[in-house]
């Protein structure tokens, strides 16, 4: 089962002439769609020379939306990637994963090994976990997560035939990946561009093709806050959905509000790639009261708490352990190299590596994050990452911490901060508003020795960009200690 | 261009050397005019030049010339 036999099924059911697909250039209906389905499995066979995983750059198009499916259908294992990391990032990725070749676009493909590695029959995809550090860590997803995790999304969100989506997120990420994924399976009609929530050309698409849905990260709702998305007339769309982190509770409220004046809904959501995309949702009748929690488990999937210590499951109320996920929608494993794409077991529960606690109403809060990883403009950070990068690029010693929306390096005195803003710039692609630099005399520790990255997080949240532990307590040095006592 | 706030602004929400910010300077032209910048740029002239720009001005906001053109219509 895959998603051809699901167009079979819109056609047979009389939908085959539904639009699936619109890009800059051309319409596929459901039935169009499978034709040049088979037609590119055909095309695919000479670039996979004998076996081994291919990459795509996952350009918004139905040429690229068709090799995806093609790649699928033919059981290539397909590593996806962002059209738009240089190929400086992207090459040792390939090189690792033992990726035989690389198809950049219809006129252009690569060969990259002539050998490729031996895969896991299940493993159908690889998606990468992190942000823009360049680690060749990713996340393998058979068919079966596919699917599942398409069909839940279908379930809990209000979409079928008639409805449209777009692609306001990138396709090689999990969440715009599951978009494409969740309107094909219903047989609604999916618009595929590249233009951003700030370009004309978007709007009017949205306007032109009707869209239902539009989903965003935190990113994006402030930037439709910006844009005074709630002047815009748009009379098709009707659903809101978010995910890729926390909603700040002022987004949250803002957007509350515009949904219910306007009579749409919001949907707050919760995933990762490890779990193919999506985890959890809050239905909107909980808002805005429980704007701070991630909801329920989707259709088919559970969340349990598990104690820190002992793993046992905690079944009381307002008791903070890791959440943890169980559903046909949990990954194969991590692959950082091509030995780890031979041996693949399905894993059974998923350890999401944050905190939570459940409320008496069934709905969970998360309270913080085990792992050391934030989330900027929905990519992912891992902090470690990070600091192995800046290590690399002889930055010496740095410490890089943070929250949602802001990384914070943490240096010495000694630093070169005009080459560190740069590389934070160019590297990690991050705007200087979305990173402090916070200069410390040294590093500071608890008693047991370990770095007290809550000291560094309120000095840089205090507005202050140096912490001199040589100097008396400071005022915030002195209310950290406060609230840790 | 004589507006020289404006250009600080440009300079600031782009993070680029203010010798770099010219009239025909646009929008994707160098990247580091993205999304992201863009965003801050409109929220930095919005507080600076204390208005409250309309959605499609934001969108129309593509080169330094135009945001200045944009920016005299609400200033009038």
């Amino acid at each position: 089962m895959g998603f051809k036999a699901q167009f079979r099924d819109h056609i047979t059911q009389g939908y085959g002439d539904t639009i699936a697909l619109i890009d800059a250039h051309q319409k596929f209906s459901y039935r169009q769609l499978l034709d040049a389905i088979d037609e590119r499995v055909s095309w695919l066979a000479k670039w996979r020379v004998p076996s081994g995983v291919v990459a795509l750059s996952f350009t918004p198009n139905i040429w690229s939306v068709v090799t995806y499916l093609a790649c699928l259908e033919a059981k290539i294992p397909l590593l996806l990637l962002d059209p738009n990391t240089s190929t400086k990032l992207i090459l040792p990725q390939l090189t690792t994963l033992g990726v035989v070749c690389w198809i950049k676009s219809a006129t252009e493909q690569e060969i990259i090994s002539t050998q490729g590695a031996e895969c896991h029959p299940d493993v159908a995809l690889l998606l990468s976990t992190s942000g823009s550090t360049g680690a060749a860590k990713s996340v393998m997803l058979s068919m079966q997560n596919l699917l599942s995790n398409a069909q839940s999304i279908s379930q809990y969100l209000p979409m079928s035939y008639g409805d449209c989506g777009i692609s306001s997120l990138p396709l090689s990420y999990s969440y715009g990946l599951s978009l494409l994924n969740s309107h094909l399976l219903v047989g609604a009609t999916f618009v595929l561009t590249s233009e951003p929530l700030i370009s004309k050309v978007f709007w009017n698409l949205m306007l032109e093709h009707n869209v239902s849905s539009l989903a965003g990260v935190p990113f994006s709702y402030q930037m439709l806050k910006t844009l005074r998305f709630e002047r815009m007339a748009l009379p098709a769309l009707k659903t809101l959905t978010q995910a890729g982190g926390k909603l700040s509770q002022d987004l949250a409220r803002h957007f509350y509000q515009v949904a219910k004046d306007s009579g749409r809904k919001l949907y707050l959501m919760y995933g990762q790639t490890e779990a193919t995309a999506r985890m959890g949702y809050l239905p909107p009748e909980y808002l805005p009261e429980y704007a701070d929690c991630i909801g329920i488990s989707i259709p088919g999937g559970t969340f349990c708490l598990r104690d820190l210590q002992t793993r046992a499951l905690i079944e009381t109320d307002y008791t903070q352990g890791e959440l943890c996920y169980q559903g046909d929608n949990v990954m194969l494993g991590y692959a950082s190299d091509a030995a780890a794409l031979k041996d693949v077991s399905q894993i059974s529960e998923l350890t999401t590596g944050d905190i939570a606690e459940r409320l008496p109403n069934g709905l969970y809060r998360i309270k913080g994050r085990l792992s050391r990883f934030i989330k900027v403009q929905g990519k992912r950070f891992a902090l470690d990452e990070i600091e192995a990068s800046l290590t690399q690029a002889e930055f010496g010693d740095c410490i890089a911490c943070g929250q949602d929306e802001r990384l914070v390096i943490a240096h010495l005195p000694t630093m070169n901060c005009e080459a560190l803003r740069t590389h934070c710039l160019n590297v990690f692609g991050l705007h200087p508003s979305l990173f402090t630099l916070l200069e410390c005399s040294s590093y500071p520790r608890l008693n047991n020795g370990k770095l007290d990255y809550a000291l560094l997080l309120a000095t840089v949240n205090a507005g202050v960009n140096r912490l001199d532990l040589n100097e008396q307590a400071s005022d915030v040095q002195s209310q950290h200690q406060a609230e840790v006592e | 261009m004589k507006n020289e706030k404006l250009i600080e602004i440009f300079a600031t929400a782009l993070a680029i050397d203010i010798q770099r910010i010219t009239p025909e300077l646009a929008y994707g032209a160098i990247p580091e005019w993205d999304s992201t910048a863009h965003m801050i740029l409109v929220a930095e002239i919005e507080n600076q030049f204390d208005v409250m720009l309309d959605t499609d001005d934001i969108i129309d906001m593509s080169s330094v010339a135009k945001a200045d053109e944009i920016l005299a219509k609400y200033r009038d």
